[in-house]
């Protein structure tokens, strides 16, 4: 069954559609993020700096979010994927993992591929349900309080929805939320600031089927 | 071609590779013509069959011209067909072009495209990982084909068959997480499956009414690699 509501944190904000300079740059950013670019000197993949300044600012944000107990869950991409293709939420879990921030247990897998939502037009992109029946459970895992989702960007939430609503069958005691590297500013003009970290944030189920995320 | 060659390693052109980056990517790049194409664009690959259809060519041509128009720098292989019309259309709509050969530089294959090779290395960009003297044999263009993935944000397959060379890069640019476009006309052709198994695979259906859905998974600019390391 569906969750109608999961909480997010999220660290950085884009905008696909940039109106500037400092816009662009973001556009620029998550582009290299999902291809997990080096960076800065010497180089690290994006996620590990990504992973390094959330442990580094782990007391002043997102504190109650990790911590060595939480299992990280990346989450799936909507498509189905060969064992050496780039997995970026992957390689963020083991970067927040390397850090001592939780332990990384890859067990949602994705049974058949449904369109991708980052490249779909709105009303083509698939539903929070298509997710959830699209996806399995897979190998044995232990028992699980404390689960946080690991995503790149998060847009309207459905990806997450269907994930969480997944777990939540098979661990109906865990506690689940999503944490994701960039949230999506559809709209430019909300646009603020790169770094502008989303401490409570929420994904509801819509009557509709449709997902909506806030802020 | 009285212009140099000038030999760079990938990391120069396109900042440190990550692991799934390096496997397939050539130690060496041999150059000629104009580097700063590197930097002028986004960098999309245009690729397809040898023998187009009347529509491929019409496409291959529509899909330019939005490009061109959108500041985007076009990659082919210099090949006969969509590659062909892909460097040609470029040029006649004043956009930027780079040919990725499967040759040394100083080699011409196909014979035919001896002149179009010629005024890339002038007033575009050649691009090749085989070095003056090495072979030229068949297995040189599907590493020519990795390469081309590598080195562009995005690839389009434009159109090709059952059999297609450029297959390879299709899988590669999925295998790097790059977005993979392939014209719907593919994906619905039941003779070709390999189309509709990289859609599953992440492959993006497209049309030319829909080229925006390019350019939105493209990064605004086509700098090297950006270096936002983020403040601790």
């Amino acid at each position: 069954m569906l969750l109608s509501r999961l909480e997010f944190c999220s660290l950085l904000s884009y905008t696909p559609h940039p109106e500037n300079d400092v816009q662009r740059k973001t556009k620029d950013y998550v582009y290299d993020l999902k291809s997990d670019k080096q960076t800065g000197t010497p180089s690290i993949p994006i996620t590990m700096d990504i992973a390094r300044n959330i442990a580094n600012n782990i007391s002043i944000r997102f504190g109650n979010l990790f911590g060595s107990d939480v299992i990280l869950i990346p989450v799936p991409s909507s498509t189905l994927k060969k064992s050496e293709d780039l997995w970026v939420p992957y390689n963020l879990a083991k970067a927040l993992e390397s850090k001592g921030l939780g332990k990384v247990i890859a067990c949602v897998k994705q049974k058949n591929a449904i369109p991708k939502s980052a490249t779909s037009r709105p009303e083509d992109r698939a539903t929070a349900q298509q997710h959830y029946d699209s996806l399995v459970i897979e190998g044995v895992v232990p028992a699980m309080k404390r689960i946080v989702l690991i995503d790149d960007v998060v847009t309207r939430g459905a990806t997450a929805i269907g994930v969480a609503s997944r777990l939540k069958d098979a661990y109906p005691d865990a506690d689940i939320r999503l944490f994701a590297a960039v949230r999506t500013m559809s709209n430019a003009k909300e646009f603020k600031e790169f770094v502008e970290p989303c401490i409570n944030g929420t994904i509801r189920l819509l009557q509709n089927g449709q997902t909506r995320r806030h802020p | 071609m009285d212009s140099k060659v000038i030999v760079k390693k990938p990391e120069d052109l396109l900042g440190p590779l990550n692991q799934v980056e390096s496997k397939f990517a050539p130690k060496e790049l041999f150059l000629r013509g104009d580097l700063e194409l590197f930097e002028a664009g986004p960098r999309v690959s245009l690729v397809g069959s040898r023998n187009p259809s009347e529509q491929g060519h019409k496409d291959t041509v529509a899909l330019i011209k939005a490009l061109v128009k959108d500041n985007v720098v076009i990659v082919s292989g210099l090949a006969t067909g969509i590659d062909t019309i892909a460097h040609k259309t470029t040029m006649s709509e004043g956009g930027h072009t780079i040919a990725v050969l499967g040759t040394p530089l100083n080699y011409c294959y196909p014979h035919e495209n001896f002149e179009l090779q010629q005024i890339i290395c002038k007033d575009h960009l050649a691009i090749t990982q085989f070095a003056e003297g090495s072979p030229v044999q068949r297995m040189n263009f599907p590493q020519r084909n990795r390469t081309m993935a590598l080195i562009s944000h995005a690839t389009i397959i434009v159109e090709a068959g059952k059999t297609s060379g450029t297959i390879h890069q299709g899988w590669e640019a999925l295998r790097l997480g790059r977005p993979l476009f392939i014209m719907d006309r593919l994906v619905d052709n039941k003779e070709i499956s390999w189309a509709q198994e990289m859609v599953n695979y992440g492959a993006i259906p497209l049309s030319t009414s829909h080229i925006q859905r390019v350019l939105e998974t493209l990064p605004a600019s086509g700098s090297r690699f950006i270096d936002v390391t983020l403040p601790t």
